[in-house]
């Protein structure tokens, strides 16, 4: 993954091709006799051809962040392949390989959790500059400010911790974080939820610009059925740990097949206005 | 209008030693009826929380009523001491927090969470307050040999423990249940669930409900009367479906606009057409109206002095120098 990946398959090749995903857990019970196996992952495939979005749906406990972690390499899948950019990658995790894989970076879905706490914008988006051995210290630092005007923190933001940042704001710096190891596929999981409406707004467009300006192949993982039909022209339905039917956006909202799609479907909240 | 609350100029104030007070709402003034549904609506720091918080007493530390008053039953909350509070919160007036998690008790099993709410209030022997606490339990969807009513908090779904959290809110047959973002936690069919309830419970317990959300289809699902929040003020009121299909102030125009469509496909842009900007900070307001900054059809005396309510309607109101 080091050199140059994009122009190592061929163009009508996914970007990323799953193929038999699985993933369990030990989960400890509140008893001993009660400590078992979570099999979060049974058997994933799925497919992303470069540039497309795709949106990953299912109720909570399906499966979709587990599939989200064991790509971005935060965690460890127990079998499968994992296909990117015309490459099979090895099953690993950070303990393995400490860089991760730059080319495909998470966004998160609660910032507060997922930055550090002591560190100031401008640190927080240079770690992974640093992790990559990205450039020189001038360069990175020069690196950092643009990532951070790219999305659209102002000319003050480098210094300030993630706390004094607003909920929209700290959404923008972890997106300009994942930015920083110029990633072809981005996974957005839950990246808009939690935010307001008007804010969800803005760092949905900041998101569009971006794929539009870089070619980005996005992963949405999305419980807003609203959002998925603005923001991805193909849906996955992800259920019990596998993948139980893939269509396009409109086809999978007018008319799902499978029965989580429909039940997905049904939960859509509708009023006269969202159908204008 | 036969109001069972009446909010008059509440005006209530953040400032804890040395930090800049912060006034998180400022002359707010409505009126709910007894068999009232009414939403909150308003983007997050628009003084929400601390309207449904000063309704109950329960303003945090630092937290202070400037000036106003909040009149329920003929009583005013703002000046009644601790004993008459403590009767009215959770018994006549009752709140459902975002976070059902957060407000269970991990190691209590369902039902006697509710009977341990009932005893709070009621005086009531062990049998009877079982039996009240099923009762309650089926009224939120659980039937006994559901199974449910003996689990722990954490055997549930965040559905689930929203319903039991609901239980508990209605076990003392309130008048009143203030509800702030009940279902932004649950995924959306259990958001779904969750709102259907809520409107039953009001018609079948002819209680009043106070829905808070930052999603205008949330509560279009469950109200009948909106009431739209901007940096601490109300600035729009009416009638849910007509404030809906035709807001009048720029901000419910600007946030209707960031909605969302469900049929994918249409011709429009697939960008969000969206307020710009970010709320003010409400220890440094200007003088004028709060939206000022971001309103694309500011004008010059916007930025003079705060618009007055205007009534539109006889039901509806909206406070913008467009309409005075
Ligand atoms: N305990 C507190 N001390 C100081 N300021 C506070 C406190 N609680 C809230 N505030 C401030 O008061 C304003 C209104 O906050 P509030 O929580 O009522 O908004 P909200 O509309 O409920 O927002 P959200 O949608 O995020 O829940 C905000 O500026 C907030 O930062
Ligand atoms: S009063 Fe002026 S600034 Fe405020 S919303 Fe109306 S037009 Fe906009
Ligand atoms: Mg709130």
């Amino acid at each position: 993954m080091n050199s140059d990946p994009a122009e190592k398959f061929s163009q009508d090749d996914a970007l990323l091709r799953v193929r038999g995903l699985c993933k369990a857990y030990a989960r400890r019970g509140n008893w001993a006799w009660s400590h078992s196996r979570v099999e979060s992952l049974r058997g994933v495939d799925l497919e992303i051809p470069a540039g497309e979005s795709l949106a990953l749906i299912g109720a909570s406990g399906s499966g979709k962040s587990s599939l989200a972690r064991c790509l971005a390499c935060l965690e460890k899948p127990d079998c499968g392949e994992i296909w990117f950019a015309g490459r099979k990658l090895a099953l690993e995790d950070v303990s393995a390989n400490p860089r991760g894989r730059p080319k495909i970076q998470m966004v998160f879905q609660d910032p507060g959790l997922s930055l550090n706490p002591r560190l100031t914008a401008t640190e927080i988006v240079t770690e992974p500059l640093l992790i990559t051995g990205w450039g020189a210290g001038a360069d990175r630092a020069e690196r950092a400010a643009e990532l951070l005007k790219l999305v659209g923190l102002g000319a003050d933001a480098g210094g300030r911790l993630p706390s004094q940042f607003s909920g929209g704001q700290r959404r923008r710096l972890s997106i300009a974080r994942a930015l920083a190891a110029e990633p072809i596929l981005l996974i957005l999981d839950e990246a808009l939820a939690g935010l307001d409406l008007a804010t969800q707004a803005q760092i949905a467009n900041l998101l569009l610009d971006l794929q539009a300006e870089r070619g980005l192949t996005y992963l949405w993982i999305l419980h807003d059925l609203r959002l998925v039909a603005r923001l991805a022209s193909r849906v996955a339905v992800m259920d019990e740990g596998r993948i139980v039917e893939t269509a396009p956006t409109a086809q999978l909202l007018r008319d799902p097949q499978s029965p989580p799609g429909r039940l997905l479907k049904e939960s859509i909240l509708t009023t006269p206005l969202w159908i204008s | 209008m036969d109001s069972l609350l009446h909010v008059q100029n509440l005006t209530v104030r953040y400032g804890a030693d040395g930090q800049r007070p912060k006034s998180a709402l400022c002359d707010v003034d409505f009126e709910l009826a007894g068999d009232e549904a009414l939403g909150l609506l308003g983007e997050s720091g628009s003084g929400k929380t601390t309207l449904a918080l000063a309704l109950l007493g329960l303003l945090p530390p630092g937290g202070s009523v400037e000036r106003g008053a909040i009149w329920f039953r003929g009583t005013n909350l703002v000046a009644a001491g601790p004993r008459v509070l403590r009767k009215i919160q959770g018994a006549e007036i009752s709140l459902v927090h975002q976070e059902p998690a957060l407000a269970l008790n991990p190691v209590m099993r369902v039902a006697d969470q509710v009977i341990e709410v009932l005893r709070a209030h009621q005086h009531l022997t062990g049998q009877q307050a079982r039996a009240k606490s099923l009762e309650l339990l089926a009224e939120v969807g659980f039937a006994p040999e559901s199974g449910i009513t003996d689990a722990f908090p954490h055997q549930l779904s965040g559905g689930q423990r929203q319903r039991v959290v609901i239980a508990q809110a209605i076990a003392c047959r309130p008048a009143l249940i203030v509800a702030d973002e009940p279902t932004t936690a649950l995924d959306t069919a259990a958001q779904r669930e969750i709102l259907v309830l809520l409107r039953d419970l009001h018609h079948r317990m002819k209680l009043a409900l106070i829905l808070i959300s930052h999603d205008p289809a949330v509560l279009a699902a469950a109200v009948q009367r909106i009431l739209v929040m901007y940096a601490g003020r109300i600035v729009e009121d009416g009638p849910a479906a007509q404030l809906l299909q035709n807001p009048s102030h720029p901000y419910t125009r600007g946030l209707l606009r960031c909605g969302l469509p469900v049929i994918p496909g249409s011709a429009q842009a697939r960008r969000f057409d969206c307020v710009p900007g970010e709320p003010p900070d409400l220890a440094a307001l200007s003088p004028g109206c709060a939206f000022a900054s971001r309103c694309p059809e500011r004008m010059e005396v916007c930025g003079v002095c705060a618009p007055a309510e205007t009534r539109l309607a006889q039901a509806q109101r909206v406070w913008c120098f467009k309409y005075e």
